[in-house]
Parts: C-alpha cells; sequence; structure tokens
C-alpha cells in the first residue's frame, strides 16, 4: 500500500511536470494574443497613431521592411527623385525665389 | 521534457570560429557552402529575368524619356505630361510578366489579415466579391476626383502656357493643381487596389514552398556531412514557426508599428524552447548560421554602390558622412565611457542604430561573431525605438516647421528601419516620402562597407591579445568566409546595374531579379534563421546584458547625436551648398 502510494505520488509529480510546459506554452501564446489585439488595439489612443495607421493603409507601406528591396514605396520614391533630378524643370536657378516660396520648400 | 531540448546555458555565437582554409572547406564549412548556395539562387534569377525583358521595353524607355525631356524644357515646373511619362517609365517592370507573377505568387509570405488569421492565407471568390463590392462606391467616388482633378490642373497649364510661363502666379496655380492632381491619382490608384480584390489560398504554395527550401537547403546539409532526412523531418516545424512569424507581423495592428517578423520569429521560437522545450528531432533543422549567411549572400545582391548617387551630392553627405562618424563615436562611448562588457554587442547595437536597423544589425553581427543573444536585443532596442521615432519625429518636425525635404533627409537618415522610414515620411506628406525612402536606400548600401569593415577590423585588432601584431594571412584565416561572398554578389550586380544602365537596370535588376526572387527568398532565410534563435535561446541568457542599463543607454546617445548631427548636416547640405538638388525635387 505503502509502495503503491508512493508510486502515485511520483506519477502526479511527473504529471504535473508533464503538465507545467504546456501550461507555461498556453500563457505565453495567450500572453501574445492580448499583446496583438488588446495592447494593439489600445495603442492607437497614442497622439498620432491612428494618423499613422491611416497613412500606412493608405501608401500600402510596410514599415517592418528591413531593405529597401522590401517594399514598393522605396522604388517609386527613388525613381521620382532620378527622374526629377534627370529631367529638372527649365531654368532652375532662375526660379529660384518662386521655387522659395513653394509650400514644400519652405 | 523528455526527447525535447532546452536551451543551453552555454554562449553559442551567431559565426563560429572557421580556423585555417583548406580546399576541404569550400564544400564542408556552412561559409562557403552558403556562398555557393547564395550564387546558385542569384544566377537563377539572373537566367530567369535577363532573358525575358518585357515587350518593346527600350523604345518605351526612350519615349518617355524623350517626353521628360521635352516638358522640363518647355515649363519651369513639372507639368502634366512630365508627370504622366515619370508613372508610365516607372510602371515598366520585369515583375509584371506572367511568368514573374507565378512566381511571386509562389514565393510570398501570409498576406494581410485583421481579426481572423486565416485571411492572411485564404480568400474565397465570395469573399472577394464582397471586399470588392464594398469598395466599388468609393472607387468610383476617387476616379471621378481624379478626373476632375486632371481638367483642373490642364486648364491652369494651359492658362500659364499662354504667357510662355512668364507669369509667376500662373505657374503657381498650376504647379498646385498638378500636385493635387497627382494626389487625386494616387488615392484612385489605392481605390481600385482595394476593389479589385482576388481570390486566393496560399496554403498549397506555403506547402510547395516548404518542400523546395526543405530540399535546398537539406541538400547543402547532406553535402556538409549531415543527415538529410532528419533535416528534412525537423525543417518542417521550423517553417511553420516561420510563417506564424510572417502572419504576426502582417496582422493589421502590428504591421502599423513596424513589429517585424524577425521579433516575432525570436518571440515564438522562444516561447517553445523555455516552455516545452524544442524536440529534439527539431534540432538538426535549428540551423541559425547557415541561413543567415545564405541570406546575408543574396542581401549582397541588394547592395547596389550605384544607388549612392541617387539624391545627388546632398544625399552622399547626410547618409554617407553623417552614418559612419556616428557609428564610429556611438562605438567608441560604449568601450570608453560606458565600458559595455562585450564588444560584440557594443559594435551591434551601434551599426543597427546608426545605419538601418534589423539589416544592419545581421550583417554586423555575422562579421563580428555576436552571439545570438546580443542580436536578438540588439534587434528588439531597434524596433521599440523604431515605433517611437516612426511617430515623434515627424510630430517634432511638424511642430518645429521643418520643410519637407529636410524633414525627409533627417527621417531617412536617423530612423532605423527602413520600412518606418518610408512610413515617417508618408505622414509628413508626398516629398519627405520620396527624399526620406531614397536617403535611406543609400544609407542601406552602407551594410556592405560597414560588414566588411567590422570583419575585417574583428579579425586584424580586436581578437589580438594586447599588442599582438597578425599578418595579413591570420586574418584570412580568421575572417568570416562568407562575407566574400557578400561582398561578391555586391560587386558583381553593381557592375550588371552599371552595364544595363540606370532604366534598364530599374526593370530587370531592382524590379525583376531582386524584387522578384531573390528578396522573397532573402526573407524566407531570415524568417528561418530568426525562428532557429528562438529555439535555440534561453531567456536566463538576456539577464547579464541588462545590467545597469548600458544598451539602452549606449542606444540613446547615439540616437540622440545622429539625430541633432543629420539635421545640421542636412540643412546645410540641401539648402546652403546644395540648393539646386532641393529646388529640382
Amino acid at each position: 500500500m505503502m509502495t503503491e502510494n508512493k508510486s502515485t505520488a511520483i506519477l502526479n509529480a511527473s504529471r504535473s511536470d508533464a503538465l507545467n510546459p504546456w501550461l507555461k506554452l498556453a500563457i505565453g501564446i495567450a500572453l501574445v494574443l492580448i499583446f496583438i489585439f488588446c495592447v494593439g488595439k489600445m495603442s492607437l489612443l497614442i497622439p498620432g497613431a491612428q494618423r499613422m495607421a491611416e497613412v500606412v493603409r493608405d501608401h500600402d507601406l510596410r514599415p517592418a521592411a528591413i531593405f529597401y528591396t522590401d517594399f514598393e514605396a522605396s522604388a517609386d520614391s527613388s525613381e521620382y527623385v532620378r527622374h526629377s533630378l534627370s529631367y529638372p524643370p527649365k531654368n532652375i536657378r532662375q526660379n529660384f525665389q518662386a521655387i522659395n516660396n513653394r509650400e514644400d520648400y519652405r | 521534457m523528455a526527447g525535447n531540448v532546452t536551451p543551453s546555458k552555454e554562449p553559442d555565437y551567431v559565426v563560429i570560429e572557421s580556423g585555417k582554409t583548406t580546399l576541404r572547406d569550400l564544400y564542408t564549412k556552412e561559409d562557403w557552402m552558403a556562398i555557393w548556395m547564395g550564387f546558385l539562387i542569384l544566377v537563377i534569377g539572373l537566367v530567369l529575368f535577363l532573358l525575358r525583358p518585357p515587350e518593346k521595353m527600350n523604345e518605351n524607355i526612350a519615349a518617355y524619356n524623350e517626353t521628360m525631356k521635352a516638358e522640363s524644357a518647355r515649363a519651369p515646373f513639372k507639368t502634366i505630361e512630365w508627370h504622366k511619362a515619370s508613372s508610365s517609365k516607372k510602371s515598366i517592370k520585369a515583375t509584371d510578366q506572367d511568368f514573374a507573377k507565378k512566381l511571386k505568387n509562389f514565393l510570398e509570405a501570409p498576406g494581410d489579415w485583421k481579426n481572423n488569421p486565416l485571411d492572411a492565407l485564404y480568400c474565397s471568390q465570395a469573399a472577394a466579391d464582397a471586399i470588392n463590392a464594398a469598395n466599388k462606391d468609393a472607387y468610383d467616388a476617387a476616379k471621378a476626383a481624379e478626373e476632375a482633378a486632371l481638367e483642373k490642373a490642364k486648364v491652369s497649364e494651359a492658362t500659364a502656357a499662354l504667357v510662355a510661363f512668364n507669369n509667376a502666379t500662373l505657374n503657381e496655380q498650376a504647379q498646385k493643381d498638378i500636385a493635387d492632381w497627382q494626389a487625386a491619382r494616387e488615392k484612385a490608384s489605392k481605390a481600385k487596389k482595394k476593389a479589385t480584390v482576388k481570390p486566393f489560398n496560399r496554403i498549397p504554395y506555403l506547402a510547395g514552398l516548404a518542400v523546395i527550401l526543405a530540399v535546398f537547403f537539406g541538400i547543402g546539409k547532406a553535402v556538409m556531412g549531415q543527415s538529410l532526412p532528419k533535416f528534412f523531418a525537423g525543417f518542417f516545424f521550423v517553417f511553420i514557426m516561420a510563417v506564424f512569424a510572417y502572419m504576426a507581423e502582417t496582422q493589421a495592428l502590428m504591421k502599423h508599428w513596424g513589429f517585424g517578423f524577425p521579433l516575432w520569429a525570436i518571440v515564438f521560437g522562444m516561447l517553445v524552447s523555455n516552455t516545452i522545450g524544442t524536440p529534439k528531432w527539431v534540432m538538426p533543422a535549428v540551423s541559425t548560421e547557415f541561413y543567415i549567411k545564405t541570406g546575408l549572400v543574396l542581401l549582397g545582391a541588394e547592395i547596389l554602390f550605384n544607388k549612392i548617387l541617387a539624391i545627388g551630392k546632398p544625399g552622399i553627405f547626410v547618409a554617407w558622412i553623417c552614418t559612419p562618424i556616428t557609428l564610429i563615436l556611438t562605438y567608441w562611448f560604449g568601450q570608453k565611457v560606458i565600458k559595455m562588457a562585450s564588444k560584440t554587442l557594443n559594435i551591434t547595437i551601434s551599426a543597427d542604430m546608426s545605419v538601418c536597423g534589423v539589416s544592419a544589425a545581421i550583417a554586423t553581427a555575422a562579421a563580428c561573431r555576436a552571439k545570438k543573444e546580443e542580436l536578438t536585443l540588439a534587434i528588439g532596442l531597434s524596433m521599440i525605438f523604431t515605433a517611437i521615432c516612426m511617430v515623434a519625429q515627424p510630430a517634432f518636425a511638424k511642430l518645429v516647421g521643418l520643410p519637407q525635404i529636410l524633414a525627409g533627409a533627417w527621417m531617412g537618415s536617423t530612423i532605423d528601419s527602413t520600412g518606418a522610414v518610408a512610413a515617417a515620411g508618408a505622414f509628413y506628406g508626398e516629398k519627405a516620402l520620396y527624399v526620406a525612402a531614397t536617403i535611406k536606400m543609400i544609407q542601406n548600401v552602407l551594410i556592405g562597407v560597414t560588414a566588411f569593415g567590422v570583419a575585417v577590423y574583428w579579425c586584424a585588432k580586436v581578437e589580438c591579445a594586447p599588442g599582438q601584431r597578425v599578418s595579413w594571412w591570420e586574418v584570412w584565416y580568421r575572417f568570416p568566409k562568407f562575407v566574400i561572398g557578400f561582398i561578391a554578389a555586391s560587386i558583381v550586380f553593381s557592375l550588371i546595374v552599371q552595364y544595363l544602365g540606370d532604366d534598364v537596370s530599374s526593370v530587370m535588376i531592382d524590379q525583376g531579379v531582386l524584387r522578384g526572387f531573390t528578396r522573397i527568398s532573402r526573407e524566407w532565410f531570415f524568417a528561418l534563421a530568426f525562428t532557429s534563435i528562438g529555439l535555440e535561446t534561453n531567456f536566463r541568457e538576456f539577464k547579464p546584458y541588462f545590467k545597469g542599463g548600458k544598451p539602452i543607454t549606449l542606444y540613446v546617445f547615439g540616437q540622440t547625436f545622429q539625430l541633432c548631427l543629420t539635421l545640421l548636416v542636412g540643412y546645410i547640405m540641401f539648402y546652403i551648398v546644395f540648393t539646386n538638388v532641393t529646388a529640382s525635387l
């Protein structure tokens, strides 16, 4: 009887050891989901965050991109800059005053 | 757990010392195998794309160039026809051909989703129809607005042309109306995308891709003398984890903050390894170094030295002068002032913060043999600060009223992540986006120089005993050989771009080989690498690094210095020295 109790206790202990890691994993997954859905949603309350979300959506950007080849906006931008420098409007220097008043230049 | 592996407490390195080189190393060492495998993919990409240019590519490019040339000589601003020619030229892409679309479809990672993760993998015909119907009205309205804006711009331009573009007020009005039309056109284009969604099922493609990648890396492992079946069995577990990491990135809320797959791959991997333990049968496929080195060889092909002049001389000053100064000063600060215990962590954070975030961290960590937890720490820091700077910097620029071009140059050079730079730029305005993304692209090229410089410096100086002088042969023996593949890929592709010229290379290399094939492969390799890092990392290994908060102090110091220096240099270059460049944009 004594031996039987001891072996049951060992079995229970090993079961709890076996359960623990899976429980930890479940808690970890739950924390990730809470971060994505709850903290993520709450983060939109930060001033400017909502607008940033709209900009990312409207321009189809990928803020997580790690290199310039990872998203299209970089190609569009660099090509626009290249065309602007290769074929600049005439008399840039003469029109400098007018350009100086341009909203995006000021 | 029985049969599972908990992460070892022993330090593990992103790149392990390979010792003296022998001919046998060429097919038994991961460094060399990564080079051969990387180059195999690059050659396949070149053959696939260079032999199939888009129809009438040269004729169309010449025609659009002619139009832009004529229009730029006609008016003192960019006319409607100039913009149309520029857009049409940009739309010539090798990736728009049928074979390239099929290839991209096969390789592509899971898409965007908001509430249901399955949306990233599957969209039925009925669901696509519902999305399209819901967005149709918005598209029709955007299209009508674009047409109205075009008519208004045409009238303004014609009025300005009547007086031979000599009236400043009329010119200004025409410019404004053309800018409004451009904005309306952009909106209509985005609305069209939302109203023309096609059904998709990514699951079979992902299954096929998993098999191909397993065979590809498995053969490499087998050649190096490791077991192909064992690798094959474990690979699918690592691949599925990488898919989950991609899906976490593409979730709408996470996407906005720039929490990318590298971070999620590490988090998910660590969740497994620190709870149930990484299963033993998975371990043969947990191969951080192999994936990362092969990915870095592919990344080398994207480092095109011809891009340095993309925005003229001011871009070089902002991206190529400020950045190395910040990198060196931050490293010096880490060693001499706050006395960082680990030089490899110091240089990885310094490069990550000053150059371009995650990609620079990967290349530098590999070049100096940083530990995997050091790379993880650098990436975590970078992503958190990127999320903050992405919103704070445009807000500050707005507060002090920075001009768009200066704000773009400032954000482009100082925000870590390349994608976040574009988001911050777009937040501020179209011109800021163009400048920010272009400056970041120039800065991206610095990765090659940084990785090579760090690898040589580490072999020749850091890894020596005090006072020891090593011969160049010794430096060669110690040198991480995959860096040769990384640099060689960069040089070969830069030469190809030089030979093809800017216009053709933009279509065939940038919008062909790179964006259509090697870039997507490289991302998968990095996703596998970061998953592997997570699967073999113990939470406890991070503890010593947080003592005294030195990594954060280092990051904050470097970032503050870079913010001030870049703002000053950007102003001097774009608004005092090279004003003609600014005026042309």
